[in-house]
């Protein structure tokens, strides 16, 4: 059995939560970490247009953040109370070779950890968990030097009206997934199982991961070195620069 | 092909794929600005602008030659879309301007 970090805490703002994701990424230590956001804020993925993909007056009318990941993917809306994310630091060689088949192998975690809430979850390519078909999570990666940094979304209640009234659904997408409203296409732990306690859906995350990599995941925190970089990282993810280059 | 000017966006979603929007401003035939956008999967993630700084200051002649050479020796490992989307949604921006 391998150790890996466990790092559960409180709420971040966006900047300093996709701060500590790189930070971690950096430093390379295998870390399994789960946060919330506050407040509530979308992230989007590093190719994205920010104006095609985000209602930005809606989110600066609604006090919701805005932040440009270092990951590829979509948009995702993180509620404060609605949401779980996860990030999973780990070496390459941990995990198989290519970003798809590394995708399955880390959200057969989440799917392990999903069902033992008795949600029947499974992995849907190219990168999300479904249940009946309805998106309950979605995952995004980027990989540095040798290592893989995986973050994603899993949905505890879903107030599909508020996000995507934040959110921008291409035309092109919508054909391609055949149904006309994406509020459709999702579903939360709260609409399958009923209402959940947040630390029941963190162990539950935490014993998933753990059974199907094999890991012990004693509760750490972020080392001085992770720390001191953060300030930093936070600057360049509260930019406007950053943030609008795409 | 006629020599053409002005910008023009063109977006594609391969079946069970990622979406791919291509953004460009031709001046005269030549390139002079191009952003692709979208929800795809390209490692490492900077060989995005390195392939847009390619392509700008060519002529529209010449984009699906650039972006296969690029990708047969870029060595990235992308997810969702294929180096021929990004020549395709290219042509498809191009195709309005004419």
């Amino acid at each position: 059995m391998q150790t890996w970090r466990f790092i559960d805490h409180g709420p971040r703002d966006a900047a300093t939560n996709m701060a500590i994701d790189e930070a971690l990424l950096m430093s390379g230590r295998p870390t399994l970490r789960l946060y919330t956001w506050s407040p509530s804020a979308v992230s989007i993925g590093y190719f994205q247009a920010i104006r095609e993909e985000v209602n930005l007056e809606a989110c600066k009318r609604e006090g919701v953040e805005v932040v440009r990941r270092i990951s590829g993917g979509g948009a995702v809306y993180h509620d404060a109370q609605g949401e779980i994310t996860y990030s999973l630091v780990v070496p390459e060689a941990a995990v198989p070779g290519t970003v798809q088949d590394s995708c399955a192998a880390i959200c057969s975690a989440l799917v392990a950890g999903l069902r033992e809430m008795g949600v029947e979850a499974v992995f849907s390519p190219l990168n999300d968990v479904v249940v009946n078909g309805k998106k309950i999570s979605g995952s995004a990666q980027t990989r540095r030097h040798g290592v893989v940094l995986q973050h994603g979304t899993v949905l505890v209640d879903l107030d599909a009206i508020r996000m995507f009234s934040l959110l921008r659904v291409s035309a092109a997408k919508i054909a391609d997934k055949g149904i006309a409203a994406a509020s459709q296409r999702v579903t939360s732990l709260r609409a399958e199982v009923g209402a959940v306690d947040p630390r029941a859906v963190r162990e539950a995350l935490r014993k998933g991961f753990a059974r199907v990599f094999d890991a012990d995941l004693p509760p750490e925190t972020l080392t001085d070195e992770e720390k001191e970089r953060i300030p930093g990282l936070r600057e360049k993810y509260a930019r406007r620069q950053w943030n609008l280059q795409r | 092909m006629p020599v053409v000017s002005g910008t023009s966006s063109a977006e594609l979603k391969p079946p069970g794929g990622k979406l791919l929007r291509c953004t460009l401003t031709i001046k005269e035939g030549v390139i002079a600005s191009i952003r692709f956008s979208g929800d795809f999967f390209l490692i490492p993630g900077e060989k995005m602008v390195a392939l847009e700084d390619a392509l700008t200051r060519m002529e529209v002649e010449k984009i699906e030659r650039v972006i296969h050479s690029f990708f047969s020796t870029a060595h990235v490992d992308m997810l969702g879309v294929a180096p021929e989307h990004f020549v395709e949604t290219a042509k498809m921006a191009l195709a309005k301007l004419h």
